[in-house]
Formats: C-alpha cells, structure tokens, sequence
C-alpha cells in the first residue's frame, strides 16, 4: 500500500491540524474519580430511572414548577402501601383539593395524614375522583415550602399508607400532591397536580 | 502503533456494546479518568464527580445505542459528558469556561452562528480526545504524528530530523489517522445525545 495520502486522508489531517495545535499540557492531564463512584454509578444505574439524584432531573416539562425543577432535592422512592396499624400516632394531616390546578382533577378531593409508627412513617391518603388518563399514571409527592425540594412516594396504587423513606421529615416537606404523569420515564413532577394540602398538626 | 492498546479498546468497544455490567466496568477504568477529568474542566471540582456519574448510568443504560462502527467508545462518553456537563452549568446558571486556545471546529461548523460557550466545551472535548488518541499511538508513531500535527512539520522535515527514512515517516502517519480519527468521530458526529 502506498504511503502517499489521498485527497480524503489530506483532508483528515488537516482537521486534525486544527484541534492538535491548540494541545496543551492540560489536555493530557487526567484526574482519577474519587473513591466510591463506581460504587455509586452501579447503585444509581441499577435503581428506576426515576431516582436519579436531584441535579440530573429534567427541566423540560412546564406548569408550576417551572424554575424550581432544576433545584429540586428528590428521592423517588417505590410507593409502598402500608397496612394499618392500630399503634399508629397522627402527626400532621391536610384536607386535599384541586384549588387552583389542573381541571382533569376537578371533582378530586382527599384528606392525608402524616402518621408515626414506631421508627417509621406514613402517608396516609384518602383521595376521592382520582382521574385516570390513558398512558399515564398518578404520583403522590410531598414537597417543601419553598417549592423547590421534592420527595415522590411513588405511585398512587389508591387509599391508604404509603411509606415516606426514613431520614425524611414530613415537617420539611408539607405539601401533600398528587400528580398525573405521562408514562414517558421522565422523573420529574409534571406540573399536572390533581389535589394538593399543607399538612400541619 | 500500540497494537496491544488498541487490540484492547477494540475488545472493549465490542463487549461495551452487547451490554452487560462487567461491560460497564470495564469501559469505567477505561475511561473514568477521561470523563471525570473533562468533567472537573467544565463544572468544576466541586460538581464533577456527580456529572461523571450520571454520565456512566446514562451510559449504562445507553449500552445498546452504542454504535463502535460510528467511533470510539471515548468519543461516545465524552459527547455525553459534554451534554450533562453544558445541562449542569444550565441549570446552575452558569457559563462555560472560555477556552483560550482559539480552536478551530474540525467539523467545519461555522463559530458565528454556534453558541460560543458549546464551541468553548466542544474544543476541549475534542483536544482531550486527541490527547487521548495519541496516548495510545506507539512512541514511534506519537513523536512523528506530534511533529507532523503540533509543530506543523513536513515530512521530510520530520525525516531529517529523527533520521527516519521518509517513507517510515508517511507509513507511521498514515497508519495514525484511523485511531486519530475515530477517536473524534463520535462526539463530532453529534451521537452520545440523548
């Protein structure tokens, strides 16, 4: 074979040309991970789609939380319906309506308590006229006051308990809201609310 | 050439794409410090390790889109390094750092009508790609390609100065283009986009 270049081949190396003249030193620098992110990456990467860490969740959809989503602290975790307990201790609740959200939840109403059960807590939902769209699903959240940080309890499977993750205080995250959300795998809030409450004691 | 190395990414780059964790892994020590490093360049100390990780769970969940006909799995991790890398300055309002070096986009893109800040990411991507690339030509290869490329030396500049005959000299840069190439290939194309 030739060594002589051909038209195209002249053309790659200038290309090349372009990028390698501006090389520096820092270029072929290279910083090793931190300890622990590979364990971190396997972890992340082997749970839903949906429990990325807060940073990485999307900002494309809009309604009321456009401008916050890019700040929101999230921990999606996998609804879980608690059986009731008859030891359990009401903490806060909140009457849920669809004042001021989307007209599919029009009829929606509900009640949700924050309730203490030894170590743990619960949600506990009781939501009226819940509406169904095709390819989608409702999520039960509970937000902070600023409207910035979020917890998804995950989906809403109907009345009852669902677990809020330890390490989560229901103080800090007062608002009770459940959403209608696409099945498109995107894990943000989609600004569809159906009821919302404040809990308080 | 550094046949051994390239022997191996080649492996790589198959395995990577036929999915599986080990896959994952392996293409994480491969890779890791390219990524991590390219992301502490963009976002910074403080943000780069989580930038990084999202970049491998995206790629790990990405396995099956990846295409080792269309280029190296670098260029791949690094095109979607610099999406999560330029959405994390986004949301954070932040800009890109200005890249000094006056890099001219090897696609051809005119930089006028490109978001100057993108062409600031997509300069360093592109160098530390090549850097990359270049670590892998064998010590021969490197040092002619480098003064071929870096020092815009002609080739028989080049053979009168190493004392290579002239031939070797075309031989060695000539067999470098492929692996120079494909390194670049995938981010330039715009594939790695989500």
């Amino acid at each position: 074979m030739s060594d002589e270049l051909n038209a195209a081949e002249e053309t790659q190396v200038q290309q090349l040309k372009s990028v390698a003249r501006h090389i520096t030193d820092e270029d072929f620098q290279r910083d090793q991970p931190p300890p622990g992110l590979w364990a971190q990456i396997a972890a992340a990467a082997q749970r839903p789609a949906a429990s990325d860490t807060p940073a990485h969740r999307g900002v494309r959809r809009r309604g009321w939380i456009v401008g916050v989503a890019a700040a929101v602290v999230a921990a999606v975790i996998a609804g879980v319906v608690v059986s009731s307990r008859h030891d359990d201790r009401l903490v806060a609740s909140a009457a849920l309506s669809n004042e001021g959200l989307s007209p599919l939840g029009a009829t929606s109403t509900g009640r949700a308590e924050i309730l203490r059960r030894g170590a743990s807590q619960v949600l506990r939902l009781d939501v009226r006229n819940v509406p169904r769209q095709p390819d989608s699903y409702v999520e039960v959240w509970m937000i902070d006051r600023q409207v910035k940080g979020m917890v998804s309890l995950g989906p809403f499977h109907g009345d009852g308990d669902y677990a809020i993750p330890s390490g989560i205080d229901p103080a800090s995250f007062p608002i009770v809201d459940l959403s209608i959300e696409p099945a498109d795998g995107v894990p943000t809030h989609s600004g569809v609310s159906i009821v919302r409450g404040v809990t308080g004691p | 050439m550094n046949e051994a190395a390239t022997s191996d990414r080649n492996a790589l780059e198959q395995c990577f794409a036929t999915g599986g964790e080990q896959a994952v892994r392996v293409a994480y020590e491969r890779y890791g410090s390219l990524v991590y490093s390219f992301c502490r360049r963009i976002v910074g100390p403080d943000d780069a390790a989580e930038v990084a990780q999202d970049v491998f769970v995206s790629a790990w969940r990405s396995q099956p889109t990846y295409d080792p006909d269309r280029g190296g799995l670098g260029g791949w991790l690094i095109a979607i390094a610099r999406n999560k890398a330029i959405d994390q300055l986004r949301r954070q309002g932040r800009r890109p750092p200005q890249d000094a070096s006056g890099h001219e986009k090897i696609s051809g893109g005119r930089a006028d009508v490109v978001d100057a800040s993108a062409v600031d990411v997509d300069a360093i991507a592109d160098r530390m790609l090549l850097a990359e690339a270049l670590d892998e030509l064998a010590p021969r290869a490197r040092r002619v390609v480098e003064m071929a490329f870096m020092q815009d030396l002609s080739h028989e500049q080049i053979a009168a100065s190493t004392h290579m005959p002239l031939g070797t000299v075309k031989s060695d840069i000539r067999r470098s283009l492929p692996v120079l190439r494909r390194a670049l290939a995938v981010r330039q194309s715009g594939a790695g986009d989500e």
